[in-house]
């Protein structure tokens, strides 16, 4: 069963509901992470997802060990697409559930957020900061606690013409190549075997 | 006490892969924790669209034996098949009639065909690399990209998706890193709206902007059937990571989980 893979929403919300009724789901995700080595980024970014499905305050703690955890930086020796801070997914995604977990009065999860916001690593408080004002959750005293740590809190959705300009790629003149600069050979038909699953 | 057993295994299931594991190539084992199986069943290894995708980034069989795949090739663990996922969600994640034309902004109707264009051939390594995958472009040298091992089965199927349009955009805009950035080791762009550096190359966004401008339309233009509440969580902090320790000044924004933007500084 691949928990957040097979099916549609409805299929995975089920499997997680289903899940998070276990006793011990928590534990089970808390055994899983420490198991799973750091290259297993995938794996460990899918527990902590699953975790934050659980609205509980033993998930509220695990949630925060993980992202308070320091960043988990390979030598830089990393070359080309390598990623270098293996952790920052699970922190990240570790850190919006718990936004959310506050958000919905998950015991536990406003004192978890607030210590996300003065302890942990400037990126995912930023993050944290993001995900609160987005839900227009973030307070005065809690912009006041990013600020003290220097990090920017005077945040603002991007919309409209300004997001059309972030997000619009001039590709027809920001390049060299296309179809007809193909050096290789294209095919019309490759004998592949048919569909087998 | 047999209920308790029962939980606990149902619980394992969940989270652990091991039952779902088949030896791949690379001697790696295929994680089941990557999407491919959500992803599969969509496009269902339709033999026209195996052929499309075998014409248009010129994939050649020779390149793709043994273990990579050709041979087995609707098999989820092999380097083959999950390439071609992440083609297929190139192509279908944000519409079901992607295009060639540009013109949208929206990079999701025109990625597929686009990366196709751009990249000369495509072909796999068992090789780690330190690395996902590298593009070679220019003149009078052979242009290829080479997809590593950390390609296949260390990245989910939206990561390897945004991996082939990253490497798109070097075969395309000839752009290349520099190493000033938290990640250090080649892998940095200058800047977000002017990244893209080298002799010869483009103008514009390089190759890790490009990155988070398909993460970013991903999460929030994907097709429902397309994608889920966990896929969008990974391609959003895909799109942070980038935005992140990828760029040699702070882009100064980044996305909420639901992946709209904020100014950040």
């Amino acid at each position: 069963m691949d928990a957040v893979g097979t099916g549609s929403q409805a299929a995975l919300d089920a499997e997680l509901a289903e899940f998070a009724r276990t006793s011990d789901a928590v534990d089970v995700l808390q055994h899983t992470y420490a198991s799973l080595p750091r290259q297993a980024a995938a794996s460990r970014f899918r527990t902590v997802y699953i975790a934050g499905q659980i609205a509980t305050p033993a998930a509220v703690k695990f949630l925060a060990d993980v992202a308070l955890s320091a960043p988990d930086i390979v030598a830089a020796s990393a070359g080309h697409g390598e990623v270098t801070d293996q952790g920052f997914q699970s922190r990240y995604t570790a850190s919006t559930a718990l936004v959310h977990h506050y958000v919905a009065a998950v015991p536990n999860a406003a004192e978890a957020v607030e210590q996300l916001l003065g302890n942990a690593d400037p990126e995912i408080a930023k993050g944290v900061g993001v995900e609160l004002f987005s839900q227009g959750k973030l307070s005065e005293a809690w912009r006041s606690k990013l600020k003290s740590r220097n990090i920017f809190a005077d945040f603002k959705a991007i919309e409209g013409a300004e997001l059309d300009k972030l997000r619009t790629l001039d590709v027809e003149h920001a390049g060299h190549q296309g179809a007809s600069k193909k050096t290789r050979v294209r095919v019309s038909h490759v004998a592949v075997p048919p569909a087998s699953e | 006490m047999k209920i308790k057993i029962f939980a606990q295994a149902a619980a394992a299931a969940l989270v652990v892969f091991a039952a779902e594991h088949s030896y791949a190539g690379c001697g790696r084992v295929a994680s089941a924790s990557q999407f491919d199986s959500f992803y599969a069943p969509l496009w269902g290894c339709a033999q026209t669209n195996i052929n499309d995708m075998w014409s248009r980034f010129a994939f050649d069989a020779a390149d793709w034996g043994g273990d990579m795949g050709y041979s087995n090739v609707c098999d989820d663990s092999t380097p083959l098949k999950r390439t071609f996922n992440a083609m297929q969600l190139l192509a279908y994640g944000m519409t079901n009639a992607p295009t060639c034309s540009t013109s949208s902004s929206n990079v999701g109707m025109w990625a597929y065909c686009w990366a196709g264009d751009n990249i000369d051939e495509i072909y796999p390594t068992c090789e780690t690399g330190g690395t996902r995958a590298k593009t070679q472009f220019g003149t009078f040298v052979d242009n290829y990209t080479k997809l590593y091992q950390p390609f296949f089965y260390d990245e989910t199927v939206v990561q390897r998706a945004g991996t082939l349009f990253h490497e798109a955009r070097h075969a395309n805009g000839w752009c290349s890193h520099t190493s000033t950035c938290a990640d250090g080791g080649d892998s940095c762009d200058p800047n977000f709206s002017s990244g893209c550096v080298g002799t010869g190359s483009g103008s514009g966004p390089g190759a890790n902007g490009y990155t988070v401008l398909y993460m970013n339309w991903f999460a929030t233009t994907a097709r429902s059937n397309w994608i889920n509440t966990a896929i969008r969580a990974n391609a959003v902090s895909e799109g942070n990571y980038y935005l992140t320790r990828r760029f040699g000044t702070d882009p100064c924004f980044r996305m909420n989980s639901a992946g709209y933007t904020f100014k950040t500084c």
